[in-house]
């Protein structure tokens, strides 16, 4: 079963960390990948540029509008996510507690979607 | 460049589930639509899913308490229904080409990072 796993917090914080702080969130991560590859099949990850650097497109009266911004105004925003084959959530949730503490962290399952195979396999 | 383009509208899971399978196809024809569109101005989809109802999704809640609650990491009108990930040009390009896609969506495209715009 595939899940998607949102990586959820306040933004900003990055330039006011310590170099050691940075480097343990990097840790964090390098071990979470490690972890997935031996328990679970990782699919696909990025990290995400601030959500003020988002643009959205809706449709107002029939005419696309682009504004800045993510598409929900929030105080935590979305800051990555990986793709994750696995046997069962739990195991996601419990592989999820490697990542940094400070995150907060939503698993959701990825629907399969009948009548459209034509997603591209994660190049 | 890359970019996550993220699909969100209000009651994505209730209005989807109420859709016909007719309804559904051409919403799909959409998705297409946009690959087609992305491609003609030289960028390429590298992969997309739909995801299950928020009701669905469980959070891990950062710590100290790092405890795990059933649902969304929060409630909102606007339910996150799919995603994909995309090579581009510039966001310009990707935004233009998600306009064939459902009007009852609000189409977020991000850059990843680590990637120059």
């Amino acid at each position: 079963m595939k899940f998607m796993v949102l990586l959820v917090g306040t933004e900003g914080g990055w330039d006011t960390v310590t170099p050691e702080q940075r480097q343990e969130v990097m840790d964090a991560h390098i071990a979470f990948h490690q972890a997935v590859a031996d328990r679970a099949t990782m699919l696909a990850g990025e990290a995400l540029a601030e959500s003020s650097t988002a643009r959205t497109v809706r449709h107002v009266d029939g005419e696309a509008v682009v504004t800045e911004g993510p598409y929900a105004e929030s105080v935590e925003h979305l800051g990555g996510f990986y793709l994750i084959e696995a046997d069962s959530m739990e195991l996601v949730l419990e592989l999820c507690r490697g990542l940094p503490s400070s995150y907060t962290v939503e698993v959701r399952p990825v629907i399969a979607i009948e009548g459209y195979e034509d997603t591209r396999d994660w190049e | 460049m890359k970019y996550v383009v993220l699909l969100a509208e209000p009651d994505h899971h209730a209005r989807w589930t109420a859709m016909s399978d007719a309804e559904k196809q051409a919403v799909f024809d959409t998705f297409r639509a946009f690959d087609h569109e992305l491609s003609a101005r030289g960028g390429k989809v590298l992969g997309g899913e739909g995801l299950a109802s928020s009701d669905s999704a469980r959070t891990l809640r950062p710590a100290p308490d790092r405890v795990i609650t059933d649902g969304p990491y929060a409630e909102s009108v606007e339910q996150l229904g799919g995603f994909f990930v995309v090579e581009a040009d510039s966001a310009d390009a990707v935004l233009e080409a998600a306009r064939v896609m459902p009007e009852t969506l609000s189409i977020e495209v991000r850059l990843v990072e680590g990637t120059v715009e």
